[in-house]
């Protein structure tokens, strides 16, 4: 390395601390707990603050420790202190696995402070484990259970499915990270909680099933202080019958699913070069499915990809959903200003179509699926068959198959879980009529009101109501999209509760609970039209807050200063720029806290 | 093939001029849109994570 180089390293070294020293000032304000020293009349207390007198003590010492390098050591070589042994937390004898089938009794080792368990290794739960195993002092346990080896970047799996980027470039493995970070990872499903213990151990506890190859179906049990249910969601394709990459519709939910579809559609644009006239369906598989964003953009990847091919003029491009209108995105729809006007997210989406001549079917929900037919029955009651050469169509939700048994073994899984199996958390749950919704009815907190050490952030919790204006058919069919929870609200809220658990962990069950409704945070969404240097394209979106509050913006729900929408290559430039800098985040690289959620 | 509702809302929905287009694909203008939705978006950030 040349000298120049070297220099750099103690200004780098400088810069970081600086940074760090902000970070943690920040951290500390947030937590009302911030380090205030009076120096005469001057004050240290913000960060700001904190951040100027750290420059000014480097700006003043860095000349003093130059002058003292230069002249020779008088006191002898430094004291050398051995590496310390680091203990083996992947062989932790908290963990007793057994044969699949049965289960052992667990054997306790010496209590350590705290254990903090997480379910799922999501954007939710790895949000959580990161932030939990940076906040922590090190005798805590972050635990992750996870049935995937892989983290994914969901949002690329876009360009996945239409053959542009390969499955390899939006996962990696989350062992090494996990290891290098301290942070226990089991690769297995969770089954069971026992909240309250079980008859012989009264500690409450997780069972989960080992996914990895060479342990495959052992049964092992996990106790735990806290519990981050982050499951995520369950795909259920078996919802709409022959739905699905194992029947007869194609999806891009995971990198693998994204490159099957992938290589399906590359046969597709061979036949349509031979001349073929294709249909091509995407959308939503079910009257009650979230993320139509993500079939928004796979719809317009697609069409950018037959135009880049030469054979858009060969291809009928369907968009089938369950939205009321176009636009709607599962959030009732947008209202921005533009141009001087207050347009609506319908208006502007219907532009886009309008332009890429794409077609869209509404008030959709898809009964059945057959090789190269669908039948979907709409909200006036009608039912229609469309037959298609290629369909994308996304599954709905609902929450991971957990069971929960109390202490004598009578089951409590509804005192934990939905009738979907999204975990009740602080929401108001009544039942209420589209007019009476409000935004005092989202969750603050995501803590089980039943056991107040189990938390559930991200998909995992079950929303008090859709977010859309509810619809039935005259045939009972719910139509109506299911609120998103993905994305940078995960974020959020993972970190809200990793914040709190810390708090409840070093401070006691006095601490107050951190905040983050989905009512009072925002949201940016990039929704790509296209991929390409110079030649993508996305829909940028901001919207505050996500779920509306009228009674805050009475206009339109939301703030319209924080909420907006544009068509540009820029977009395109900045989904490239957040698969990056979230693969680099969730990595784990240095200084990864410092790029939002 | 819309069903009859949306097609005739797409029909009628306004299309962008070919300066919007050309504005769209433009590298100089679309760098300070890049800038300017990046700003926009932090402040939606940072008020969610407040």
């Amino acid at each position: 390395m040349p000298a120049g180089a070297l220099g750099l390293i103690p200004l780098l070294l400088v810069v970081a601390a600086d940074v760090w020293v902000y970070v943690d000032a920040k951290a500390r304000q947030g937590t009302r707990r911030e380090v205030s020293v009076t120096v005469g009349s001057m004050e240290i207390a913000t960060p700001q603050a904190w951040l100027l007198w750290c420059a000014v003590l480097f700006l003043v010492s860095f000349p003093v420790y130059r002058w003292r390098a230069g002249r020779p050591r008088s006191g002898g070589a430094p004291p050398v202190v051995a590496p310390q042994q680091l203990p083996h937390r992947g062989a932790s004898p908290w963990v007793a696995w057994d044969a699949p089938g049965s289960v052992t009794p667990i054997e306790l080792k010496e209590e350590p402070m705290a254990r903090v368990v997480i379910l799922g290794a999501g954007i939710a739960g790895h949000t959580a484990a990161l932030h939990l195993r940076r906040m922590l002092a090190r005798e805590h346990e972050v635990v992750v259970v996870s049935p995937s080896a892989q983290w994914n970047w969901i949002p690329s799996n876009i360009w996945v499915g239409v053959g542009r980027m390969s499955a390899d470039k939006v996962v990696f493995p989350l062992a090494p990270v996990y290891r290098r970070l301290g942070i226990d990872f089991h690769q297995a499903l969770a089954t069971t909680i026992f909240p309250e213990g079980t008859a012989d151990d009264p500690r409450p506890q997780v069972e989960a099933s080992s996914t990895r190859s060479e342990t495959r179906g052992a049964i092992e049990r996990i106790g735990y202080d806290y519990l981050i249910n982050a499951t995520g969601p369950k795909l259920n394709f078996a919802a709409t019958p022959g739905l699905g990459p194992e029947a007869n519709s194609l999806s891009v939910c995971t990198a693998s699913h994204a490159a099957a579809t992938s290589a399906v559609f590359a046969d597709l644009i061979a036949a349509m070069k031979r001349g073929e006239h294709k249909t091509i369906v995407i959308g939503t598989g079910h009257g009650m499915c979230t993320c139509e964003g993500a079939a928004f953009e796979y719809t317009f990847n697609v069409e950018h990809e037959l135009r880049a091919h030469g054979v858009r003029d060969k291809a009928e491009l369907v968009y089938l959903s369950n939205e009321y209108d176009l636009g709607d995105f599962g959030v009732g729809g947008m209202s921005f200003t533009q141009m001087g006007y207050t347009m609506s997210s319908k208006t502007w989406t219907e532009s886009l179509f309008r332009e890429r001549g794409v077609k869209a079917i509404l008030r959709a929900h898809v009964q059945r699926v057959e090789p190269g037919m669908l039948t979907y029955e709409q909200l006036d009651g009608s039912e229609h068959s469309l037959a298609f050469d290629f369909a994308m169509l996304l599954p709905p939700f609902r929450g991971a198959d957990l069971k929960a048994y109390d202490r004598a073994g009578a089951d409590v899984t509804d005192r934990l879980f939905a009738p979907s199996g999204l975990t009740k958390v602080d929401a108001d749950y009544t039942p209420k009529p589209y007019d009476q919704w409000s935004a005092d009815d989202w969750p603050t907190t995501y803590r089980n009101p039943s056991y107040p050490n189990v938390f559930a952030p991200g998909i995992a919790f079950a929303p008090p109501h859709q977010i859309s204006a509810p619809h039935t058919s005259p045939n009972g069919t719910v139509i109506t999209p299911a609120p998103p929870r993905t994305g940078m609200p995960s974020g959020i809220m993972a970190k809200a509760v990793a914040l709190t658990i810390k708090d409840l962990i070093e401070r006691g069950e006095q601490a107050q609970p951190h905040k983050a409704s989905m009512a009072a945070m925002g949201a940016a969404c990039v929704a790509s039209a296209g991929t390409g240097l110079t030649r993508g394209s996305a829909a940028s979106m901001t919207m505050f807050p996500v779920v509306p509050d009228w009674r805050r913006y009475p206009a339109t729900g939301r703030d319209v200063r924080g909420t907006s929408g544009e068509l540009g290559l820029a977009g395109h430039w900045i989904k490239a720029m957040l698969h990056y800098l979230f693969l680099y985040k969730a990595k784990a690289r240095p200084l990864w806290f410092l790029i939002p959620e | 093939m819309s069903d009859a509702v949306t097609g005739e809302a797409i029909a009628s929905a306004p299309l962008p001029t070919p300066r919007t287009l050309a504005r769209r694909r433009n590298v100089a203008f679309q760098l300070l849109r890049f800038a300017a939705l990046n700003l926009k978006m932090m402040r939606v950030i940072l008020r969610g994570h407040g």
